[in-house]
């Protein structure tokens, strides 16, 4: 699974979702750790391949 | 009679496929139209994911109505190469998969020394003949072992029936994530091979004795019929009704989209959350595997927030507050939504506006 960009998106002033680059398509992806869109996220964040981008 | 003599030795009854979507019945994604994704995100038909296409290959790929005798009216899953891979590298592969969600397993005790036998059934059709590989392995991918058949005669159906030792070492998941993964290999390298006859500690996906498909350029590999079931032997396909196999795809993806309408119609209901912002209700059809992400393809345009006076359209889009059962959807930059009413969202055409939600494996 190739993430290329991840950013948060948020609601009322909260982080809400990430919104991400995966595998040439943007989607949005909830904090669950059974969704492997979330769990490919960590770990690249965790390996410091990909930076979640603070929201606007 | 007694009623041994009537069901014979059988001991599992009700439901004997751990595949879902066997038939290739259900296409979701693509209704039967060609992919040529190769990158792990897309599928062939709904569960058969399309594991990699990782070398300098290409194929289209294609859910058909070109079925095995045994399967009258029935689909089969298509690969039709377009560029070919003469020289495989270490870490190419060249593969399709099934990943059983681990609750959907659990039963066959793998990783336990009381792991149990399994069969895998399936139907294949190829214009390549030779040695090719089916493989089983744990979700983390750390466990694996291939199993040889021959595809004996070009371009003819042939069923295969492979008995797999149960795997009594390694560690499989039990709950919803990745459980066992059954692979159908058409060319991998070095990397993903491993020889017959026992589980390693790889991800493996064929034995050295690989028939590399992607050396032909137009060369066609079909599969049908797929089966994995508890005990030793094959029993006869199991089908189930469209609505079954669809509404067991939709744990893993579905669509918000109005298919089939010719006009307007609704998708979802909601509110305003100040005059240039909505908020939808969007139930999914079942309970999902996961919290799923969701992709939205087609034009904003396509869409609108409808209410007794007046119409809105949005510039921006995000998942909100989702769950395994529901999700909101929050729409801001729209246009003239008046606060004091409630709102349809309503699609201008049939899927020109969809959002997939994925829980995939």
């Amino acid at each position: 699974m190739e993430i290329t960009k991840a950013k948060y998106i948020q609601f009322r002033g909260q982080n809400s979702c990430i919104e991400a680059e995966v595998d040439g398509e943007t989607l949005q992806i909830p904090f669950d750790p059974d969704n492997v869109h979330y769990t490919e996220i960590l770990k690249q964040v965790e390996k410091g391949t990909l930076t979640i981008e603070e929201a606007d | 009679m007694p009623r041994s003599k009537i069901i014979g030795v059988q001991t599992d009854f009700g439901r004997r496929n751990m595949f879902i979507n066997g038939s290739l019945e259900i296409d979701q994604r693509h209704e039967y139209g060609i992919t040529s994704q190769g990158n792990g995100s897309d599928y062939l038909g709904d569960r058969l994911n399309i594991e990699g296409l990782s070398g300098g290959g290409g194929a289209n790929m294609q859910v058909v109505t070109d079925s095995p005798n045994d399967l009258p009216n029935m689909r089969s899953a298509k690969v039709t190469v377009t560029s070919t891979d003469t020289s495989l590298a270490v870490g190419d592969y060249y593969t399709l998969r099934h990943i059983i969600e681990g609750v959907n397993c659990k039963h066959l005790g793998y990783g336990t020394s009381n792991a149990k036998t399994a069969t895998l059934s399936f139907y294949v059709k190829s214009s390549v003949t030779g040695i090719f590989c089916v493989a089983v392995g744990n979700g983390a991918n750390n466990r694996g072992r291939p199993y040889e058949y021959t595809i004996n005669s070009a371009n003819t159906w042939e069923k295969k029936i492979i008995v797999v030792t149960g795997d009594t070492s390694g560690t499989y998941e039990t709950g919803t994530g990745r459980g066992i993964i059954i692979r159908w290999c058409m060319g991998a390298g070095s990397n993903r091979q491993s020889p017959v006859g026992s589980y390693s500690a790889n991800e493996v996906h064929a034995s050295s004795n690989q028939t590399n498909l992607f050396a032909t350029n137009g060369a066609t590999f079909q599969i049908a019929g797929l089966q994995f079931e508890k005990g030793s032997s094959a029993t006869v396909f199991e089908r189930l009704s469209v609505n079954e196999d669809l509404i067991l795809c939709q744990r893993y993806f579905w669509i918000l989209d109005e298919k089939g309408a010719t006009n307007d119609s609704v998708l979802a209901w909601g509110r305003p959350e100040a005059s240039t912002e909505m908020i939808w209700w969007v139930p999914y059809p079942c309970e999902m595997r996961a919290v799923p992400s969701i992709n939205v393809n087609g034009s904003s345009s396509d869409v609108y927030a409808n209410s007794v006076s007046n119409i809105g359209t949005y510039t921006s889009q995000s998942l909100l507050w989702p769950n395994r059962k529901r999700a909101a959807l929050h729409w801001t930059g729209v246009s003239s939504v008046n606060t004091s009413y409630s709102y349809d969202m309503v699609a201008t055409g049939s899927r020109t506006w969809e959002v997939e939600f994925r829980a995939e494996l």
